[in-house]
């Protein structure tokens, strides 16, 4: 691998061990991919979610003595002691980790991270199409370089930390553009009606993806020109949840898509597929996991909830209350919480019954740590990451529903999960 | 029989032991941390252990935490001693194999792949780049 001067001086520990350690890494790394240099990487962004000591003496490792060199935004925390008591968590649960939590914030507040603890980095980082950047996180890194344009592999903790000290990624996979480019073509079969896809349509829709594709790039043609950023983000989760897959393009949405050619590098597409009404219902089919209609608690923001998210929720549960012993739970970002705060929405979904959180993962990081102790039995959500981490992690314990917002909502207020669709949906 | 096939390496290190296989992108928090067991209800893997095994897969998948989940399994000495993935790697398994320490080589396609079953017995040498495979009897 050729480095620099400043690379190799930093691989060879002119800037200390810790940058030394970091460089090894970030060498390694680009070794088995076949790198021959390092990208300049503009920003990074990190998980805020080592507990035990294991997992922080690894991430103190990469950040010891020093801070780090660019902009470094912190995903979602594990819990907000704050609320915990509203939330109902035990309070041996919270006393056990609280300590950790502390270490953590303090871990992050001396190396001079921004302590955003949001899954929606693009909401603080400047992002330039076409730069370099250092994000993990499955929900974040496809949508920087699907739906941004941005260039960075899906990297673990470990990645991310030594890119936001060194300031230098491999430059390799999705650093390359000859990476980038789709591999199999995807057509939206007649039979569906993309441009009435809601959020949950687009999450079923990556998940089928993720499963047929396995590791190649799709080109989806024939989705809306409407496609939201939202809707990319729950696209873009499901496909590395059932695939390794780090982007998709978007004819005539997505940046680097402006034609099908464009988007396939002049190249010839490896496969054709088409995605129908089986494969979309199939995929809800994998994706409801519980067998029974009554819920437990309802998740919304994972990942975390933009406004309009939350305006929506806040209309549809404007008068109603919240089933009885139901939770419902909204993660958000400190910024959006305190708009929303201001709008009036915070009040209207919290009068309801609902808590609207941020700072914390209200999904994958609260829900599962606590699902045994609250009794959760069937927990319903809009987005992919609770339908597959939860099954998945607690081995099946807690079923899933998974549907729209609005199929979400109303479970909230009736407890019961209903099949019917509908089109009001964001 | 034995197969021999040249190989990418991810990770460096030779390593040897009786292949678990996964037809599917391959999660590593599907494995129990405390005993290396894949308990999952309906995987195809459900029951195995890969606790000193070389595991073998497409390609990984899962959240940003997967390199986590090969750290832990291999500190608890529950983790596999070997992963031998098909044509492409999942970028944060490259970490996890790093962090555990074990030798992890790809490159093989599906054809190549399919050619190994469970409890085949399989060499990886992840410094020559090469898999030698005993087929089992």
């Amino acid at each position: 691998m050729l480095l620099n001067k400043e690379e190799k001086n930093m691989f060879k520990g002119g800037y200390g061990p810790t940058i030394r350690n970091a460089m090894e890494h970030l060498v390694e790394v680009g070794k088995a991919f076949g790198a021959e240099r390092m990208v300049d990487v503009d920003c990074a962004h990190i998980l805020s979610l080592e507990a035990v000591d294991l997992l922080y003496n690894l991430s103190h490792r990469m950040l010891d003595g020093i801070q780090v060199k660019i902009p470094t935004t912190t995903n979602p925390l594990a819990l907000d002691i704050n609320r915990a008591r509203d939330l109902q968590i035990p309070q041996d649960i919270v006393d056990a980790l609280k300590p950790g939590l502390e270490r953590l914030t303090r871990l992050h507040q001396t190396t001079g991270m921004l302590p955003t603890y949001s899954c929606h980095p693009h909401s603080y980082h400047d992002l330039k199409m076409g730069e370099h950047v250092a994000f993990t996180e499955f929900n974040v890194a496809p949508l920087a370089n699907s739906w941004f344009g941005v260039r960075t592999n899906l990297g673990g903790q470990t990645d991310a930390l030594a890119s936001a000290v060194t300031g230098k990624s491999p430059d390799c996979g999705l650093h390359s553009v000859e990476n980038r480019w789709g591999e199999v073509l995807i057509e939206i079969s007649r039979d569906l009606e993309p441009e009435k896809f809601q959020s949950s349509d687009f999450g079923a829709l990556g998940y089928w993806a993720g499963q047929v594709l396995v590791d190649r790039i799709p080109v989806y043609n024939g989705l809306s020109k409407d496609m939201s950023c939202r809707q990319a983000e729950y696209m873009g989760v499901a496909q590395v949840l059932a695939g390794a897959i780090g982007m998709f393009h978007v004819v005539g949405v997505t940046p680097e898509a402006e034609t099908v050619e464009a988007a396939l590098g002049g190249k010839k597409p490896e496969k054709k597929l088409v995605f129908g009404k089986e494969d979309l219902a199939k995929a809800y089919g994998q994706l409801n996991t519980a067998d029974v209609t009554k819920v437990d608690m309802v998740c919304l923001g994972c990942p975390h909830c933009p406004i309009e998210e939350v305006a929506k929720i806040a209309r549809l549960l404007e008068g109603k209350k919240v089933a009885k012993g139901l939770r419902l739970w909204i993660g958000t970002s400190r910024p959006t919480y305190l708009l929303a705060q201001e709008m009036g929405f915070v009040d209207i979904i919290e009068g309801a019954g609902g808590f609207v959180l941020c700072n914390v993962c209200a999904g994958t990081g609260l829900l599962l740590r606590f699902t045994e102790s609250l009794g959760v039995k069937v927990v319903a959500n809009n987005g992919l990451t609770l339908c597959s981490l939860v099954s998945r992690r607690t081995r099946g314990k807690v079923g899933v529903c998974f549907g729209s917002t609005e199929q979400c909502v109303k479970a909230a207020v009736t407890g019961h999960w209903e099949e019917k669709r509908y089109e009001d949906d964001i | 029989m034995k197969m021999t096939f040249k190989v990418r390496v991810a990770h460096k290190g030779v390593a040897e032991g009786d292949a678990v296989v996964s037809q599917e992108p391959f999660v590593f928090s599907d494995i129990n941390p405390e005993n290396g067991t894949i308990d999952v209800p309906g995987h195809e893997l459900e029951g195995k252990s890969v606790k000193g095994k070389v595991l073998v897969f497409p390609c990984g998948c899962g959240a940003s935490t997967e390199d986590w989940g090969m750290y832990m399994l291999d500190q608890a000495g529950v983790g596999p001693k070997a992963v031998v993935n098909g044509r492409r790697i999942f970028y944060i398994d490259v970490t996890g194999a790093i962090l555990a320490d074990i030798p992890m080589v790809y490159g093989l396609d599906s054809n190549c792949l399919s050619l190994i079953k469970e409890g085949d017995h399989i060499k990886v040498d992840g410094n020559k780049g090469v898999v030698e495979v005993n087929v089992a009897a």
